[in-house]
């Protein structure tokens, strides 16, 4: 579906794709993750590597120009996303870009630059814990409408399903900018959404790879229809989950009254792709998928945690349940544009 | 509407709202009969009188000539409005014939079977599947023989849908048995009244009868109604499978998203979003209708640019039709065992059995995905 987007566009994941296969490939993220299982680090990530892509200017990717940040919108929000789900990127991505729509949005604007030049970074609050909060840091936290930059409180790290993420017990004291926004909690779904359409994609790949060179019998198992059908389903997870993101970013980028719904459509939408495909990812490359060694395991791992952050179903249930119905009438006007072809057949 | 921007958006959605507002049929369509065919043609006319059919169909052949954006906007309205979507004789013709006929037929083909269509005269059937031709429709054995300037016809249809009250068929025939199995087929245009054709109607499970097995005896079809070349008609229907499977079905692809907020509502009704196995369930359909339509608009904004129909055009195809599987079950779920009472929703219940089968079965679409977009090995 690339023919919808700009060459611009395509470049934002074009050079995502590349920084951070140099930057973290798996060998570099099992690294920082027995580290942090060591106890030897306090981050999810190097600082190094965080500069550099704070250099790359992606927690202000968003960010109008004139408040310091590249000025661009959620699509190229989404494609970044997408690239850093598909690397598991380790560290807090995810809520640092939302801490500097925050800062930014609430006239915090030196706190916003720091957060832009990645001299600082700011984690997320998931229910009763904190996903990579750092000591006497900051953690971003949703109620409602709502959205919050707060102080971290004691740190009490916990062990994490995925080591690559850090985990503590919440402890969140004093509120240092808000905002209340109703488009924000959308927004920031989509963020969680593209990562999990990246795992989603990156584990078919794998499983379509596998399938095309494991023989069983003689014959590569993808031949065989129970293999080959269940890569389909994953195929079709990727595209619903892929077009419902860029359609949801779209609604949001135009700020149609329709853009929460849509993009809690993404997020659980999304959220069925990462997990299912996980799964299937690990069935369908048999013993081999359950062993520490492989990374399909990493890959199942991160989208469990994709699954709660931002409230998972339980916060995207209700916004789909609401509304009366599904409502055509607000087209964006970058999806209008698609369609504005003359009947020239 | 190129560079009119969002306003001129509205107005045009505002017209079209007030339009059916005002000429809305006001009762369903009869079912499966005659007087399905009067209603049907009745209601295409009026909506051909008032410009709403072939919205981008070109001028010449009495088309508006608009684009697909005004296309869309009508389908979307026209499903928002509550109308019947996918039960009536014309669909065949409007969503099918019609376009195949726009990408292959020629000049005189188009001038001739085109304005009838948009004006409600001539309901099409299609005539592909055969008894031993399901998935495996390039196997198909319905034979035609050329005889000077005729193809005379044998062999047999199945599971023709308003073949009782068509006028013409999307009629698919070997013509070289010798040649590989793709490249001796021919796709014609039959005349439903032409002497040797027997249509028998086929009862299905949901109490439907516009399903019907067809016999051809020697029946005598003119080659100037072979849509592209004789031979050709595999490519030729591949053409008229990807239409099938993409933009023709927009409508009642909304129409599941309808369905899908009226199943919700019926929830509500009952008091059943307490129950968070339920509500997790609808607020999946939800967001998966949701996806429906995202994917769909991706796929024919795809179309229109000149792409190649990707294979997975297949896969929103095979999505829809699991989406359909889901709500009915989650339908007979929300009603308990007031579903045994024959009402709206065991009806839909019974028919979304179809929707893993009709236009090619789930599994053949799965085969297709895997070998065409993601090139696992047959």
């Amino acid at each position: 579906m690339n023919f919808v987007l700009s060459s611009e566009q395509l470049e934002v994941s074009t050079v995502a794709a590349k920084v951070l296969g140099q930057l973290v490939p798996f060998a570099r993220l099992r690294e920082l993750a027995d580290a942090a299982e060591a106890g030897e680090s306090a981050l999810a990530i190097d600082e190094e590597t965080w500069r550099h892509c704070a250099e790359l200017g992606w927690f202000g990717l968003g960010i109008p120009a004139s408040r310091g940040g590249v000025g661009c919108g959620p699509i190229e929000e989404v494609l970044l996303f997408v690239e850093l789900g598909r690397h598991l990127a380790p560290g807090p991505f995810a809520s640092t870009v939302i801490a500097t729509w925050v800062a930014s949005a609430s006239g915090h604007h030196d706190l916003a630059a720091q957060f832009m030049d990645g001299s600082r970074r700011a984690g997320l609050v998931v229910d009763e814990f904190l996903v990579d909060a750092e000591p006497g840091g900051l953690v971003v936290q949703f109620e409602g409408m709502s959205c919050a930059l707060c102080e971290v409180g004691a740190l009490e790290q916990v062990p994490s399903v995925d080591a690559s993420v850090r985990l503590a017990r919440r402890d969140v004291r004093a509120v240092v900018a808000r905002v209340d926004d109703p488009l924000l909690a959308g927004r920031a779904q989509l963020l969680i959404s593209a990562m999990e359409l990246g795992i989603a994609h990156a584990v078919l790949d794998m499983s379509v790879e596998y399938a095309k060179f494991r023989t069983q019998f003689d014959k590569p198992i993808g031949t065989f229809q129970a293999v080959k059908h269940r890569c389909a389903d994953m195929a079709m997870r990727v595209h619903a989950a892929r077009a419902q993101t860029l359609f949801a970013g779209y609604h949001v980028e135009s700020r149609t009254p329709d853009a929460p719904f849509q993009a809690a459509a993404a997020k659980v939408t999304a959220t069925r792709a990462a997990k299912l495909n996980t799964a299937d990812n690990v069935q369908n490359h048999g013993a081999i998928g359950f062993t520490v060694e492989h990374d399909a395991g990493l890959f199942a791992r991160r989208a469990h945690i994709l699954e709660f952050a931002l409230g998972g179903e339980r916060v995207a249930g209700p916004t789909l349940l609401e509304p009366d119905r599904h409502r055509f009438e607000t087209l964006p006007p970058p999806v209008a544009e698609w369609f504005d072809v003359a009947a020239t057949r | 509407m190129s560079g009119e921007g969002q306003t001129d958006l509205r107005v045009f959605r505002e017209e079209i709202r007030t339009w059916l507002e005002e000429n809305n049929p006001g009762t369903p369509p009869p079912l499966d009969t005659v007087e399905m065919r009067e209603w049907s043609s009745e209601w295409q006319r009026r909506q051909f009188d008032s410009g709403w059919a072939g919205i981008d169909w070109p001028v010449e052949y009495e088309g508006r000539g608009l684009s697909f954006l005004e296309q869309i906007v009508w389908f979307e309205e026209y499903v928002q409005s509550g109308l019947p979507v996918g039960h009536s004789c014309f669909v065949v013709a409007l969503a099918h014939a019609g376009p195949t006929l726009i990408a292959r037929g020629s000049d005189e083909q188009k001038a001739t079977y085109l304005p009838p269509i948009l004006r409600g005269e001539t309901p099409w059937c299609q005539g592909f599947s055969e008894p031993g031709s399901g998935s495996d429709l390039a196997s198909l054995t319905t034979r035609a023989e050329i005889d000077g300037d005729m193809l005379v016809v044998n062999g047999q249809k199945v599971w023709t849908s308003y073949a009782h009250l068509a006028d013409f068929q999307e009629l698919l025939v070997r013509t070289d048995p010798a040649a590989p199995k793709h490249k001796g087929i021919t796709w014609v245009i039959c005349d439903m009244r032409t002497p040797g054709i027997d249509v028998r109607p086929i009862r299905t499970i949901d109490g439907g009868a516009h399903f019907s097995e067809i016999f051809y005896e020697d029946v005598r079809i003119p080659i100037a109604n072979v849509v592209d070349e004789i031979n050709q008609g595999w490519s030729v229907a591949m053409s008229t499978l990807a239409i099938e499977r993409g933009p023709a079905a927009l409508d009642y692809q909304l129409g599941t998203l309808r369905d899908i907020d009226a199943l919700v509502e019926l929830a509500k009704q009952r008091q059943l979003l307490k129950n968070d196995e339920l509500a997790a369930r609808l607020s999946a359909v939800r967001a998966e209708g949701a996806a429906l339509r995202s994917m769909t608009y991706l796929s024919v904004a795809e179309a229109k640019s000149g792409a190649a129909p990707s294979a997975m055009t297949t896969a929103v195809r095979t999505f829809w039709g699991e989406l359909q599987h889901k709500v009915g079950r989650l339908a007979i779920d929300v009603l308990g065992s007031d579903s045994l009472e024959l009402g709206t929703w065991s009806a839909y219940w019974l028919t979304q059995f179809s929707a893993g089968i009709a236009g090619g079965t789930k599994d053949i679409q799965k085969n297709i995905i895997g070998e065409r977009a993601l090139g696992l090995p047959r």
